[in-house]
């Protein structure tokens, strides 16, 4: 006989609603308000998984998120999630959930031979073993150990549930709803102030349930639904299911909340989960106290549980967790869990004690109840591997803490354990300083904050429930007053409590009973650390509690320590012969509670990652068959695939027709800035490398931004639009950081400059007319203007009408052919490109997108994004006489620099493939036959005007080179190519195609 | 550029990330939970100017868009006020958008200020403006930005220059539980999407078109 279901009884439980589940494929039954846990031992099942390393049979061991052995694989296909606390489930029909880490099955296990070879899997054991034994032993062994390793196993595909990301904003946090949670909110909300409770189980309480107690004559779930009730009549906002994981800089706290995890999926358009980003003026803290496991042998073994996870689990949902029942504790919480659970109907057998004498009170209600109470004694072992059979007590000795002689073997198939109380000091600890040794409590309690926080309640040390509820109004009313309320917040009054009140159960400090025979006495049981663990890494020199963790990955991962941490100290303490404080603490960090990948991506996910930018054109482009590609966010097209065609057909058809009719490009992505006001000449002056203070109304210049270390940060063109107004074109990747660079310079380095910039980038739909008939086709689409050689000459901007809409043309080229650059509003846009297009049909107008453009624009050696690199300079790419020797500008005084001008520096050459063979984009240039890198490739293309594969690349010395020939190696692909250097324009070098 | 070293003609489905119905509102149209808590719909405005005063100008400024909008200009950055024909917003120190429901009113704005006083954009197709509208509409920008919506610390007549889902948005508050968000036309598509993806959980349903004023 193990666990079985109460005739009554259950706050938590609603006994009419019936739920069928399946655990390992078994159907089972529990009912609604169940956790996962209380119903696997409402069904007698003792045995729900295997331990992490030696695969040890393990059994529930908690009632909350300090679970550590009851982890489950939930739910199945594409919602199947490994490493769930059974105790932070709720139960739902169809709940499908299977025991994990096990093979062939969770009663036998084949892996559990790691328990037999423990020895060889002592703490250290990757760095013992594997230091030394070189890569080859390392790889052999590591997919044998990648298979065994880890608990459960995650899906690969893809997940099914929407998550939501949002922000809170709020007065006051109040993370957990026990007693001091609720009191404290309930005063926070009397003052009129904006307060989010949080709890991470589905029920506000806390452990008001296991109290016994009645607060102004309410039960406790009357009680707590009342003040629920009242905080949210305040305006407050309860958030059940919410772990509050993360407290940041700030006073800005993670949350997740489960808003579906309880139900077998969520609702159409429901999010699983949900993340809070909470920013709070001020938080309390009232994260509770967990209880601490005691160190024995054995005392792993399944039926072995935290004694308030006994009793919570009777309370809440209707459970005794065994026939037999034992409590072995340290402090007085052990008689008293031992009477509410006889009291409840379970049967207690004994009470055992290190403790010469217990309250007399207590002893005389346990022998009153039948129970029998061992002072002075221990639980020495434990009997039973898949399920608890019975227990060594023996004697001992509080002063010596030697173990007595006789030995009594009573059975049981459940011994609950305290070992006195651990607050949750990790909120704490992550916004304050290093938590402080209580010795009272023989545990941690919260440092000096750091952030506006308080803590009260179990957190901060208090164990009685008068003492929570008192602690927890306090701190509402301390919120209140950081802030700035203070007159409002006197309606509140304690709760007059009747009923058996339990006084702080400080603990006897007793953490570990020596060990007896073989069996391991385990101090964190989600890693499979045991106190042997404990004491090699001393003797071994990992004695700082940092070292400890990582040594033998003690508190690791989702535990964070919660059963483990204190115990782990005092034994390290004790091996040390030091004191706990002396050992230190560990300083917690994010998060609490695992936090799912999908509740921190939010719906970013898929084609919602990124949004997409798009030009007035995009329909268009997409609807004429081109293959767009991404320039940033934004989506341009890469070339317009016809029917049977390849993208290399394509590009090469598109820039064919530029270079022998027309094409025409959307060029709207160009970054363009209103530069405007008084300075607004001056202003460019000092920006661009070339002189721009003169430039004449009505004419565009080609420009160069340097940074101020003197490499060339980006290019473009600037229009002198009106005396005190330019219109400024970027690249399209650097639009956003020529602006900043702009802002920059007026607001920090220049402010007396009368300048402002905007960007008018989604203002202006932008075309590129290009090629021979460019002239023609785009005056047959003016309706009014005119672009002939005298109104219009290279360089020079006219303004007329197209499809009715004013337009501003400058003839630009980038091309190499004579070239204008369309430009109107950005609604108007595919008006006048259509109009254009139709105007072309007689020159035969083609589209053309990115390929065909970087073909054009390599044939004539002019440089992008890949050759201003973040290292080059105005010489290295052929364009030194830009640079103006009249006047400074950012980054002149930079120029000169030695490097800047040694002779060996890579400039910029062409290069022609000697045999025919594609040139690779990132090769490196080498004499024939090898050697050390002369430079590099940097753009690459099969020229249709050449009739070659040729690039663009660095090139030590390319200068003198010319002519030369090398070879381009491209290792990763095993390719060399033979090239001849060659000027970097190839084409049409006097420039006389574009001068006509 | 890059390499070209596809020379399979194609004979899959072509698979672009272009997806051009998305992003799209059509009136009429309703998604998500039942009943929708929210409408969305697209605005016009008739001129949308970004207007930057010079620092010894602001005083001058502020009163000639006082004059041009026929209402008093907020006392403060971050906030905007609006009068039948006018609404400016505060947008920074200097700073101000004026939306004029007038076309007319572009060259109202500009002839108005002097070179010397302010410099003057036309930004009237460079934004498209979304308002969504309903109780939950401060909920479903919250899951974007981190502002407190919260009417004590932004009322209606209060604006905030922030970024949603990478998207940089102006969002005026023009009552409790309307809000109006402006972004550049290239991104709209993309606010859209965003917005309406949100608002699933809330339902939502898509107005008419209207105007801002």
């Amino acid at each position: 006989m193990s666990g079985y279901r109460l005739p009554q009884g259950g706050s938590h439980l609603d006994r009419s609603r019936p739920l069928a589940f399946r655990f390992d494929g078994e159907p089972m039954q529990g009912f609604a308000g169940d956790t996962l846990a209380s119903a696997l031992l409402a069904s007698g099942r003792v045995l729900v998984g295997r331990s992490f390393k030696y695969h040890r049979p393990r059994g529930v061991m908690g009632a909350g998120p300090e679970e550590a052995n009851a982890l489950v694989e939930l739910r199945d296909g594409a919602r199947q999630e490994p490493n769930t606390r059974a105790t932070m489930t709720e139960l739902y029909g169809g709940l499908e959930a299977a025991s994990q880490n096990r093979w062939p099955s969770l009663s036998f296990d084949m892996m559990a031979v790691n328990d037999l070879l423990s020895p060889l899997f002592s703490a250290g054991f990757y760095y013992k073993t594997f230091m030394g034994t070189g890569q080859a032993t390392w790889h052999f062994c590591e997919r044998f150990i990648r298979k065994a390793a880890g608990l459960g196993r995650a899906t690969h595909l893809a997940d099914p549930d929407r998550y939501e990301k949002t922000n809170a904003f709020c007065d006051v946090l109040v993370v957990g709803a026990g007693p001091a949670g609720l009191m404290a909110a309930r005063a926070a909300t009397a003052a009129g102030l904006r307060v989010i409770l949080a709890d991470e189980n589905a029920r506000a309480g806390g452990r008001l349930f296991e109290d016994g107690v009645h607060l102004d004559g309410l039960a406790p779930a009357e009680w707590i639904d009342g003040a629920l009730r009242e905080i949210e009549a305040g305006g407050g906002r309860i958030l059940p299911r919410t772990s509050v994981y993360g407290y940041f800089d700030g006073n800005v706290l993670g949350a997740v909340e489960r808003v579906a995890d309880h139900k077998r999926k969520p609702a159409p358009f429901e999010p699983r989960q949900r993340h809070w980003t909470i920013h709070a003026r001020h938080v309390v803290l009232a994260t509770g106290a967990i209880e601490r496991p005691l160190v024995f042998s054995g005392n792993d073994a399944p039926g072995v549980m935290l004694a308030s996870a006994g009793l919570a689990h009777a309370t809440r949902y209707g459970v005794a967790v065994g026939a037999s029942v034992v409590v072995f504790a340290n402090n007085d919480g052990g008689a008293r869990t031992a009477i509410q659970l006889a009291d409840l109907g379970v049967s207690i057998k004994a009470v055992v004690d290190p403790r010469r004498e217990i309250d007399p009170a207590l002893a005389a209600a346990l022998g009153a109840r039948g129970i029998r109470l061992e002072t002075g004694a221990v639980v020495a072992a434990t009997r039973g591997r898949k399920a608890l059979a019975g227990i060594d007590i023996r004697g001992f000795d509080p002063i010596s803490g030697a173990l007595g002689a006789n030995v009594m073997q009573p059975g049981c198939d459940a011994l609950l354990v305290s070992g006195g109380w651990t607050p949750s000091v990790h909120l704490a600890s992550q916004a304050g300083s290093a938590p402080v040794f209580d010795a009272a409590l023989q545990s941690f309690v919260p440092g000096a904050a750091r952030e506006a926080w308080t803590a009260a309640g179990a957190c901060a040390g208090t164990l009685d429930l008068a003492g929570c509820l008192a602690a927890g109004l306090e701190a509402g009313r301390t919120a209140a007053n950081a802030c700035g309320k203070t007159a409002e917040n006197r309606d509140i009054s304690l709760p007059a409590l009747s009923g058996q009140l339990a006084g702080a159960e400080l603990p006897f400090p007793l953490f570990d009973v020596p060990a007896t025979g073989g069996a391991k006495r385990f101090v964190d049981f989600q890693h499979d650390v045991t106190a042997d663990d404990v004491d090699l890494a001393n003797r071994e020199g990992f004695r700082s509690v940092e070292h400890l963790k990582r040594y033998t990955t003690l508190g690791m991962a989702a535990d964070q320590g919660k059963t483990s941490n204190v115990n782990a100290i005092a034994l390290m303490a004790r091996a040390r012969g030091l004191t706990a404080p002396q050992v230190g603490t560990t300083r917690f960090r994010m998060p609490w509670t695992a936090v799912t990948i999908g509740a921190l991506a939010g719906r970013e996910t898929g084609h919602h990652f990124a949004p997409v930018r798009r030009t007035p054109l995009h329909d268009w482009h997409v609807a004429k068959g081109a293959e767009m590609m991404t320039a940033g966010l934004w989506m341009r097209p890469r070339a317009y695939i016809g029917p049977g065609e390849t993208l290399r057909d394509a590009y090469i058809r598109e820039a064919t027709a530029v270079r022998q009719r027309v094409g025409i490009v959307d060029v709207s992505t160009l970054g363009k800035i209103d530069v405007q006001g008084p300075d607004a000449g001056e202003f460019l002056n000092r920006l661009y490398t070339g002189g721009f203070a003169k430039l004449p109304v009505g004419k565009a210049r080609y420009g160069v931004m340097l940074r101020e270390d003197g490499i060339m940060f980006d290019d473009g063109t600037a229009w002198r639009l009106a005396p005190n107004r330019f219109l400024v074109t970027t690249t399209t990747a650097n639009a956003g950081a020529v602006l900043a660079h702009m802002e920059h310079y007026l607001e920090v380095v220049w402010p007396e400059l009368r300048v402002h910039v905007t960007s008018v980038t989604d203002r202006f739909a932008g075309m590129a007319v290009a090629g021979p008939q460019a002239r023609k086709v785009l005056q047959a689409a003016l309706g009014e203007g005119d672009v002939s050689t005298e109104a219009c000459p290279h360089m020079g901007i006219v303004r007329g009408r197209i499809a009715g809409a004013p337009v501003m043309i400058a003839r630009l080229s980038f091309s190499g052919e004579l070239a204008y650059e369309v430009y109107c509003d950005w609604p108007a846009g595919l008006a006048v490109w259509e109009t254009l297009i139709e105007a072309g049909k007689p020159n035969g107008i083609m589209p053309y997108g990115m390929e065909a453009l970087g073909t054009l624009r390599i044939e004539k050696g002019h440089i992008t994004g890949a050759e201003m690199d973040g290292r080059t300079t105005l010489a290295d790419v052929g364009l030194g006489g830009m640079a103006s020797r009249k006047k400074p500008y950012v980054g002149s005084t930079m120029t000169q620099r030695p490097a800047f001008v040694d002779p060996e520096r890579p400039v910029l050459v062409g290069l022609v493939s000697r045999d025919g063979q594609a040139i690779r984009a990132g090769s490196h240039l080498t004499l024939p036959g090898g050697g050390a890198s002369l430079g590099h490739v940097t753009a690459v293309t099969w020229s249709p005007a050449l009739g070659a594969n040729i690039a663009l690349a660095f090139l030590s010395r390319g200068r003198d080179r010319h002519g030369e020939v090398l070879e381009a190696a491209f290792p990763l692909k095993d390719e060399r190519v033979a090239v001849t250097v060659a000027d970097p324009c190839f084409y049409d070098p006097d420039g006389s195609r574009m001068h006509v | 550029m890059s390499d070209v070293s596809n020379e399979q003609p194609r004979t899959e489905p072509q698979t672009t990330v272009a997806r051009p119905v998305v992003g799209r509102l059509v009136p009429g149209e309703a998604a998500g939970a039942e009943p929708p808590a929210l409408t969305l719909r697209e605005l016009s405005t008739g001129a949308l100017l970004e207007v930057g005063a010079w620092p010894n100008h602001l005083e001058k400024v502020t009163k000639t868009l006082s004059d041009l909008a026929g209402t008093t200009l907020p006392g403060r950055p971050g906030r905007f006020t609006e009068s039948p024909s006018a609404l400016v917003c505060w947008i920074a120190f200097g700073r101000f958008i004026y939306l004029g429901a007038a076309a007319e009113d572009t060259a109202r704005v500009d002839g108005a200020l002097e070179a010397e006083d302010a410099a003057v954009v036309d930004l009237a197709g460079a934004r498209r403006i979304v308002r969504i509208e309903g109780e939950a509409a401060s909920e479903v920008l919250n899951k974007a930005v981190a502002i407190d919506f919260d009417p004590a610390a932004f009322p209606a007549g209060a604006l905030a220059q922030s970024v949603i889902h990478q998207i940089p948005a102006v969002i005026l508050r023009r009552s409790e539980t309307v809000f109006d968000v402006l972004a550049p036309s290239s991104l709209a598509d993309a606010l859209i999407d965003w917005m309406t993806d949100a608002a699933l959980e809330f339902g939502y349903r898509v107005g008419e078109p209207g105007a801002v004023l």
